[in-house]
């Protein structure tokens, strides 16, 4: 597209008086403005000024983000999928990726529910019906393209022994810890309200034996606790000290969580907490 | 079926509202000025406009102010006020008025996501974000809305978690044809949510505050959750692709907790994190929380801390501590005892 000569940094983002348009100024302060011969733009150039900051911006996105394969979308229950895609990139066990269906939309971010050293590059959500993002990702198919973040993060989880705390979709990156081998010396806790929601539980059942914990709040079958992960964490016997205690979850789990683990005499720098937002 | 407000709108939406009902296009401007100028709180009282503009307008819409339900006044004059919001919902807002300046500190969501340890409005987790009209009433509606000097975006909630609304509020407040404050009255706070800061940083001139609260990963990962995604390194390196100018302020707030982060190691910390940035440093006394494994540092160790980073160039201020006695302080804001428990809890 045609730019105007207006240098390549450092916006200033102004909103002009009749608001059709914004104006985009480069290297030019507020204070500049109006004593310069800025106001003297003609309407085409300001139109052109705010193509030039819309492709800049999607410029930045573009290069945030890169397109991937989908390799596979599987339905775990009636509303959480498993979508694996192309790895473009190492990372480390506990980051999370940012996603978006297109490479100028806003991404959002999941962490990454897959060994380092698996072949593809997995995440775990949650269809929200009202969201921007998970319902038409969970139509994807393989093939279809997505767009994805280079991984970043630093819930790695990486004092041992530990005890690794999640709900629901929480799980995930667990999920990834235990499949690249990092859960030598840790509990695994799990609540979720139903008996499908604990994914991935035969494989983490096979790689932590007793040291995998599932709470369910409305069903029961003999290989869950039932009842409130909360009501096990008040009033076990077998709780330590000084392991570090890693959660992730929804914000009011982390809360409720980090509460109890305080009034039981776990230091609160023992606390790690990753928040789904 | 209750009626969309009007008030909160932005001149293109009001544009877009006009159209819809066949009105003339000039009529937005009106409204406009009558919502934002002359504060009127019925469509009716927008007299300029035609009978007829004024009865379609009233079929789909309202101005949509709501009144804070109550308010509470501390020892040193600063008022908490209660405002209602949609599904049943409360916010605080706090006013701060002193010599020369009135600062309104309100809210950008009912509760919050972040889950920082020494905050109460954490403790009550998210309920949900507020509409640019939510956001705006809290000024609008407040009894002293004519005195006020400035406004602060570090009520209850995460402002960046919630980003189209504060931005399109920012807008209004700035706007010539809306309140046509200067920017440089208005101070955003964020803890840092990096895509978000920097959609803020291009689109609106508002001061912005960073909350810090130590420099070290390790440490600030166990205080507040969001340095497992975007850390304090990160924040600053987005900070470096900007030039503030002269006149946008960028701050720090650094809440200080005995014995975690009030050290001489910290003040190193600091220097070395903010080095080349232009910025104050805001230290902030902890207000305790009940069950809160943190306690405040002393004010001698506030003043060290304070004294040593100035004398390094950056300028450092105590903040002073306003409307304790009524939990209306820093990190105090909570609606927690209004909200209904949830039995849905999958833990």
């Amino acid at each position: 597209m045609a730019v105007p000569d207006i240098g390549n940094s450092h916006f200033c983002f102004y909103n002009f008086e009749c608001q059709d348009f914004c104006l985009l100024f480069t290297r030019i302060t507020v204070e500049q403005m109006t004593n310069s011969t800025v106001f003297q733009f003609t309407k085409q150039n300001l139109a052109n000024i705010v193509s030039y900051k819309i492709e800049l911006m999607n410029q930045h996105k573009r290069k945030e983000l890169q397109a991937v394969k989908v390799i596979s979308n599987d339905l775990l229950t009636d509303d959480v999928h498993y979508i694996s895609v192309e790895k473009p990139f190492d990372f480390k066990a506990g980051q999370v990726v940012a996603i978006a269906m297109h490479a100028d939309d806003e991404p959002r971010l999941y962490s990454i529910a897959s060994g380092i050293n698996k072949q593809h590059l997995s995440i775990l959500f949650d269809v929200k019906p009202d969201g921007e993002l998970t319902p038409p990702l969970s139509l994807v198919q393989p093939n279809d393209t997505v767009y994805i973040s280079e991984p970043f993060g630093k819930f790695l989880c990486l004092e041992q022994p530990a005890t690794w705390i999640a709900t629901g979709t929480g799980i995930a990156p667990f999920i990834s810890l235990v499949e690249s081998a990092r859960a030598e010396n840790i509990h695994l806790l799990h609540g979720a309200r139903t008996l499908d929601k604990f994914f991935f539980q035969d494989y983490l059942e096979a790689q932590l034996g007793h040291n995998y914990l599932r709470f369910c709040t409305t069903e029961s079958n003999e290989k869950t606790i039932a009842g409130r992960l909360t009501s096990y964490l008040e009033n076990t016997e077998n709780l330590p000290t000084d392991n570090k205690y890693y959660l992730c979850g929804s914000s009011q789990m982390v809360i409720d969580v980090r509460e109890i683990l305080i009034a039981r005499g776990i230091a609160f720098d023992n606390i790690i907490a990753e928040i789904y937002f | 079926m209750s009626k969309e407000a009007l008030y909160g709108k932005t001149l293109s939406e009001l544009k877009t509202c006009v159209k819809d009902l066949g009105l003339p296009a000039f009529t937005s401007k009106q409204i406009a000025d009558w919502l934002y100028k002359k504060h009127v709180t019925t469509i009716d009282d927008m007299t300029n406009l035609s009978k007829k503009a004024r009865t379609e307008l009233n079929d789909k819409y309202e101005v949509g102010l709501m009144p804070p339900q109550s308010f509470q006044e501390s020892v040193d004059g600063t008022k908490k006020y209660l405002y209602q919001t949609s599904n049943n919902q409360f916010i605080e807002a706090a006013y701060l008025p002193e010599d020369n300046r009135n600062t309104l500190c309100i809210s950008s969501q009912v509760g919050c996501k972040m889950g920082c340890l020494f905050c109460m409005t954490a403790r009550q987790g998210f309920q949900k974000n507020l509409t640019s009209n939510e956001i705006l009433n809290q000024i609008a509606s407040l009894p002293e809305r004519d005195t006020l000097t400035n406004v602060v975006y570090m009520g209850m909630g995460e402002p960046m978690d919630n980003i189209e609304n504060v931005l399109k509020s920012l807008e209004i407040i700035t706007a010539e044809w809306g309140y046509a404050w200067s920017p440089r009255r208005i101070n955003v706070s964020t803890i840092g949510v990096v895509p978000a800061m920097r959609r803020f940083i291009e689109e609106s001139e508002a001061h912005l505050a960073i909350s810090l609260h130590s420099p070290f990963n390790d440490e600030r990962k166990q205080l507040m959750p969001i340095e497992n995604v975007y850390t304090a390194e990160k924040v600053i390196e987005a900070l470096r692709d900007y030039d503030f100018g002269r006149q946008r302020r960028i701050s720090f707030e650094y809440i200080m907790f005995k014995g975690v982060n009030d050290s001489p190691q910290h003040v190193k910390g600091l220097l070395q994190l903010l080095n080349g940035i232009k910025c104050r440093v805001n230290l902030i006394h902890f207000h305790p929380i009940p069950n809160s494994p943190l306690e405040g540092s002393d004010y001698k160790t506030m003043e060290f801390f304070r004294d040593k980073l100035s004398q390094k160039g950056i300028t450092t201020t105590i903040r002073k501590s306003r409307g304790e006695d009524i939990y209306a302080a820093c990190g105090l804001l909570s609606t927690k005892k209004l909200i209904k428990e949830n039995n849905e809890k999958d833990y």
